[in-house]
């Protein structure tokens, strides 16, 4: 079956389908798309990036013969990208323009002890950016006519800044919901009869309670559909259905990153128990970590990403450290020949936090504690207290360290951090001496508590 | 008519939007004032996503601005 422009089944707001030409294309179709996309993203990227000039030296692209050349070329990871940050600063060797040639420049939310990444994108990637998100909300039933409340901080960590553009395009009345106290926010959502709520799984659970002491009722709400993003919890079925059990909505996850700009996967309305792939924008290889070699349809592994996305910051085969584990798109009964990540992203490769939503990084937590000379042993706690995380710093001081010192130490490690990790509120506990584990060899200081520890 | 980038002839209508697409790309050549300058290429984010979107072409567009 193939869809074109036109056919009367699929137009209009009765498609169950964003781009139903493409999101029902045959398997060998939807690869050859890719094929013919990446050939042309990785001339682009050759001729316009420092960064790939240099590292896609010797590839030509009419030797891309098949998809499965794609494993030719070299991978790029976080820390290269960071280095080249570093190196030229602000915005490293990966982009095809600069600033000036931008229109936005956001960047990642937590921080691996170097600063954030920095993502340049143009009109045409900023524009892109939404419409990843709208294959999202219109799988998932969102049409003109809803009244969506995006409750966001609309800062500088991207979030949902494209799901906000993506409810305008559809033509979704929109309720920016930042600068709000959850109070104001619960209210708002009451007050103008939003259909749509979209926030991050633990905020969304944080203002189903805020609107129990509040006595307000959302269960009663008009509110049909909360989408979900940033913290793989979405998918995972308890929280899930606590959410919608709190809100008496369906809850649908998406997920993405800031070095894409935008989400890649999407729970469609078949909710299938995982999310489709966007595959005619990227591509998700699924790799052992160790050996970099693809694993089979059902394995767990390493996503890595190539978007088309962006032309700014063109992105081959991103090492992400995201955990999936990839299942076929007929797993799902909605059509679409687009794979699905079963149980979405389900943490991370490596032993990054998702606390409240920020990313935290234990490496960049022992760069600060080292910036404290006082201090001898460290431990990081993560709790979970009723519905919300918390994170607390346990700290040891050295046995010369005069009393009087932990007075100054305190709020100086609580400032550091809340700095670092985009406000983020972490205790800080005196441990006696000799109270925390020593180690020899690979030391294990962070402890997670939670029984369902997201991004672990 | 022409084909798409996986070979498939394009439908009138397909053929339609990449002939506004190609429109908006040579009205950004021109020395306009900044306001059709703007919003044409405003108008070009917005339409590539619908060609792209089609499989009816795929590039980017920086160089003119966009």
């Amino acid at each position: 079956m193939s869809y074109i422009l036109g056919a009367e089944e699929l137009v209009g707001v009765q498609s169950p389908y964003w781009n139903p030409k493409v999101e029902t294309l045959e398997r060998d179709r939807l690869e050859a798309l890719q094929l013919a996309k990446l050939r042309r993203q990785v001339g682009w990227a050759a001729a316009r990036s420092p960064w790939y000039r240099r590292t896609l030296d010797g590839i030509e692209v009419e030797s891309l013969r098949t998809i499965d050349d794609l494993r030719r070329l070299p991978t790029l990871t976080r820390d290269q990208w960071l280095s080249s940050q570093f190196e030229h600063p602000p915005y490293g060797e990966l982009p095809t323009i600069d600033g000036a040639g931008a229109i936005r420049v956001h960047t990642t939310s937590g921080t691996s002890g170097r600063g954030p990444l920095r993502a340049l994108d143009s009109r045409k990637d900023w524009a892109w950016i939404a419409e990843m998100w709208a294959y999202a909300i219109w799988g998932c039933g969102v049409r003109p006519g809803d009244t969506a409340y995006i409750a966001f901080g609309y800062g500088s960590f991207i979030g949902f800044w494209g799901l906000h553009y993506a409810m305008e395009k559809i033509g979704v009345l929109n309720v920016p919901g930042g600068a709000q106290s959850t109070e104001a926010r619960v209210r708002q959502i009451i007050d103008f009869g939003a259909t749509v709520v979209a926030s991050t799984p633990t905020y969304a659970l944080r203002m189903a309670q805020e609107a129990e002491q509040l006595g307000i009722d959302l269960t009663g709400s008009t509110v049909t559909r909360v989408i979900l993003s940033g913290e793989p919890a979405g998918s995972i079925p308890q929280t899930k259905a606590l959410i919608e059990d709190r809100w008496g909505a369906q809850a649908f996850d998406t997920a993405g990153m800031t070095e894409i700009g935008t989400i890649m996967v999407f729970e469609c309305a078949h909710q299938p128990g995982g999310t489709h792939i966007i595959e005619d924008h990227v591509i998700e290889e699924v790799i052992d970590p160790g050996t970099l070699q693809p694993v089979a349809y059902g394995e767990r592994g390493e996503r890595m990403v190539t978007s088309f996305g962006r032309g700014a910051v063109p992105l081959l085969r991103y090492r992400t450290g995201d955990l999936v584990c990839k299942v076929p798109a007929r797993t799902c009964s909605c059509g679409r020949s687009f794979d699905i990540y079963e149980g979405g992203i389900l943490g991370r490769v490596d032993d990054m936090k998702i606390i409240r939503g920020t990313n935290v990084y234990p490496r960049a937590i022992e760069a600060i504690v080292r910036e404290f000379g006082d201090v001898d042993e460290f431990q990081t706690v993560i709790t979970r207290e009723r519905l919300r995380d918390e994170i607390t710093l346990r700290v040891e001081l050295k046995s010369d360290v005069p009393d009087g010192r932990w007075d100054e130490l305190e709020p100086a490690l609580h400032k550091r951090l809340a700095h670092a990790h985009e406000g983020l509120n972490f205790r800080i506990q005196r441990a006696g001496a000799g109270e925390l584990p020593r180690f020899e060899l690979k030391a294990r200081r962070t402890v997670d508590r939670r029984e369902q520890p997201i991004g672990a | 008519m022409g084909v798409d980038l996986i070979g498939n002839q394009l439908t009138e209508s397909e053929q339609r939007l990449l002939d506004v697409y190609e429109a908006l790309k040579r009205l950004c050549a021109e020395d306009l004032p900044p306001v059709a300058a703007a919003n044409v290429r405003a108008a070009l984010a917005q339409i590539h996503n619908a060609v792209n979107g089609l499989m009816l072409t795929y590039e980017h567009l920086t160089d003119l601005g966009v």
